[in-house]
């Protein structure tokens, strides 16, 4: 049996270390193992790799914005979270990041569950039952809870790139993982919450919570 | 005309033929038919499970697409490495890029990479000798997310194929075999009574042996045929028999009526020698006292001539005359004689001088007849015997010379011709000729159509003639008409 691995593709978040030798890192991602380079290469990295104008180089914030409209494809809301036909598919974002102008961008070339994907900013957490997604980010995980008591019960998917998010009631969490992205699940709160999960889904995350017989 | 086919068969070979033949091409087309219906079948199954499984791995690698597990997805496709037709199988990104995935064997022929052909809109299966692929897009709610490519080898195809040609051969074999068995079988209820009774007419037809009768055997058809056969046999037989006994009455007469001719032959001849010898010696002892009133007599008319008177010399001479007319006669009879006991040496003779010599014998006579003798030179040569066909040549120009008008000079030709193998001598004269009914006659001895007062003669000459020339191997013949002369011929075979 043989696999192969391409050297780079478009979802996989991959650092390559091509040349140890000279010292020369190439970066195909943003995110840069910490165990070689320390923060401040982290930072310089993550801004040499915003000048690098190549399309195969993704930052760490587009990979996520992608993560989440591809989440969308595998998690199906239940009719009565949309309050006509017509409505459109809402992804909010609490807090300050990064992704959403790559979730602009997304919003803007495609659609969600055959509806218009619209990206809202969401300035207090009461705002979160008019979003199907919420993404709540690193800057705004002190009002997690309050977040929670909104979303939990209700189809709502949240989102969140802060570790232990999921644990505490999150559904997703996303987490570096060496070069890859992944990411946690929360299965109780996604039985709670009415959405179905795709198998294929779940197969890829860490499931986590208190159903969930310690980490994977 | 009816061809045959089978010029050279036995019977049973050539029934064998016809059984096997027909069964075995029909069993063969249709093995082929069903072996390709199910070389057609198996593909569009291996076709339809290459489909299935293209969009069910692809359905469950969909979520490896969109989240880059490749890991993951990668031990998924090597999970169908335990299905043993899938050769190959590999995911393909959005850019058309290899994503994972697995293959059997460590080299392939094209490498993987290069199977995506380019962007898949739809479902692409192509089925080839080797291998069945299929490409297919993946999506998720309508967003492309890569490409599935899926080999299946078709070995097992090939496999199966094979299988089917060992299988049509296998039960070509068997239904040969059976076909001899089969074969055996009926020759042994069928043919074998047809056998027996063809060697049996057979062995009839050599040894002629129509007393054999053959025993009736199988189907209702033979028998008739075989009584048919015993009845002709019978026939044949009954026929023969008969033929047989009616050869056997024939031979029976044929010996009986030989023998018959040999005894009367014998008897014949026992009496014509007796008689022979007896005119033989007749005739011999006759010329003593002969002689005597011959010698007498002419001594009484020399020496007691004067003493008699006219009537008594007239008496005398009478009696001299008859006496040399005996003579004459007892001469010719021994002559004639002489030629039934001896057979002549047969050489070459010259028949001019053959002539000449009867000529000169008798000289005397023509002379005294005024005969004009002509020939015409040369005769010829001819096998014969020179003394005897001087006789002969003689006794004609006598003939010739005697038979005339009173009054008339004789005249004589004589000629020769040739004919065939053989030489005929004409002597032609200018006589009284002889009328149709009395010719058979004038060859006879003692036949004589004339009074002798009339004509002078024995009687024996011309059949001297006709006993000389049938000793030395020759004929005799005349053609003549009243008035108008005689042709007596002499044919011998030329020298």
């Amino acid at each position: 049996m043989t696999a192969c691995a391409a050297s780079d593709y478009i979802l996989s978040y991959q650092i390559e270390k091509q040349d140890f030798g000279g010292g020369a890192i190439q970066v195909m991602g943003t995110v840069v193992p910490t165990r070689f380079v320390g923060l401040v290469g982290v930072v310089l990295l993550l801004s040499a790799s915003v000048l690098a104008d190549d399309s195969r180089v993704y930052d760490e914030a587009r990979v996520k914005a992608e993560f989440v409209e591809r989440f969308c494809r595998f998690v199906d809301w239940p009719e009565s979270a949309f309050a006509s036909p017509d409505a459109p598919f809402v992804v909010a974002v609490l807090g300050k990041a990064t992704v959403t102008p790559h979730l602009a961008e997304v919003a803007r070339l495609r659609t969600v569950k055959g509806r218009r994907l619209e990206v809202r900013r969401l300035d207090r957490p009461d705002q979160v039952p008019t979003g199907h997604v919420v993404w709540i980010s690193a800057d705004a995980i002190d009002q997690l809870d309050a977040v929670l008591d909104r979303s939990h019960g209700n189809p709502i998917l949240t989102v969140a790139d802060t570790p232990g998010a999921a644990e505490r009631g999150v559904l997703i969490n996303l987490r570096r993982d060496g070069p890859y992205v992944r990411f946690d699940i929360n299965l109780a709160e996604v039985q709670a919450s009415g959405l179905r999960f795709s198998s294929k889904l779940l197969r890829l995350g860490t499931l986590v919570g208190p159903d969930v017989e310690g980490p994977r | 005309m009816t061809r045959n086919f089978f010029p050279h068969m036995s019977f049973r070979r050539a029934m064998m033929v016809a059984l096997l033949v027909p069964m075995f091409v029909v069993v063969a087309v249709a093995l082929w038919i069903m072996a390709t219906l199910d070389a057609d079948s198996m593909r569009r199954h291996l076709v339809d499970t290459a489909e299935t499984t293209a969009r069910v791995v692809g359905d469950y690698s969909s979520s490896d697409l969109a989240f880059g597990t490749r890991d993951e997805s990668v031990g998924a496709l090597a999970l169908l490495g335990q299905d043993a037709r899938v050769d190959a199988v590999a995911l393909y990104d959005t850019h058309l890029e290899l994503f994972s995935s697995w293959r059997r064997a460590e080299e392939p022929a094209v490498p993987i990479e290069a199977k995506l052909p380019g962007a898949v809109e739809r479902a692409v299966t192509r089925s080839g000798d080797a291998a069945v692929e299929v490409w297919r897009p993946i999506a998720r709610e309508g967003e492309r997310l890569g490409t599935i490519y899926l080999r299946f080898a078709t070995d097992d195809l090939s496999a199966r194929r094979a299988a089917h040609l060992t299988t049509i051969l296998l039960f070509g074999l068997l239904l040969v075999g059976l076909g001899f068995v089969f074969a055996a079988v009926a020759q042994r209820v069928v043919s074998r009574p047809i056998l027996q009774l063809s060697s049996a007419a057979l062995r009839i037809a050599e040894s002629r042996d129509y007393s054999a009768r053959v025993a009736p055997e199988g189907s209702r058809e033979l028998r008739a045929l075989t009584s048919s056969l015993n009845d002709m046999l019978s026939a044949i037989e009954r026929h023969q028999r008969e033929r047989d006994a009616a050869i056997a009455e024939v031979g029976r007469h044929a010996e009986m009526l030989e023998q018959r001719v040999h005894d009367r032959t014998g008897a014949l001849e026992a009496s014509n020698r007796e008689l022979e010898a007896f005119s033989y010696s007749v005739s011999h002892d006759l010329r003593a006292p002969l002689r005597a009133i011959q010698g007498f007599g002419r001594l009484l008319l020399e020496e007691q001539g004067q003493h008699l008177d006219d009537e008594g010399r007239d008496f005398a001479n009478r009696i001299v005359q008859a006496a040399e007319r005996m003579d004459r006669l007892i001469l010719d009879l021994l002559e004639y004689g002489r030629l039934g006991k001896k057979q002549p040496e047969i050489e070459d003779v010259d028949l001019d001088t053959a002539f000449e010599d009867a000529r000169r014998q008798l000289a005397d006579v023509l002379a005294e007849r005024d005969t004009a003798v002509t020939v015409t030179s040369p005769l010829g040569h001819v096998r014969g015997h020179h003394a005897t066909l001087v006789q002969a040549v003689s006794n004609l120009l006598s003939n010739a010379a005697k038979f005339v008008e009173n009054g008339s000079k004789p005249v004589i030709q004589v000629r020769s011709r040739r004919d065939g193998g053989k030489v005929r001598l004409e002597v032609v004269d200018n006589g009284i000729g002889i009328a149709r009914e009395h010719q058979d006659r004038v060859f006879q001895l003692f036949e004589r159509l004339h009074d002798s007062s009339r004509f002078a003669g024995t009687g024996v000459g011309l059949a001297i003639v006709k006993r000389a020339i049938e000793r030395m191997g020759g004929s005799v013949g005349l053609q003549s008409e009243p008035g108008h002369g005689s042709t007596f011929w002499i044919e011998l075979p030329r020298a």
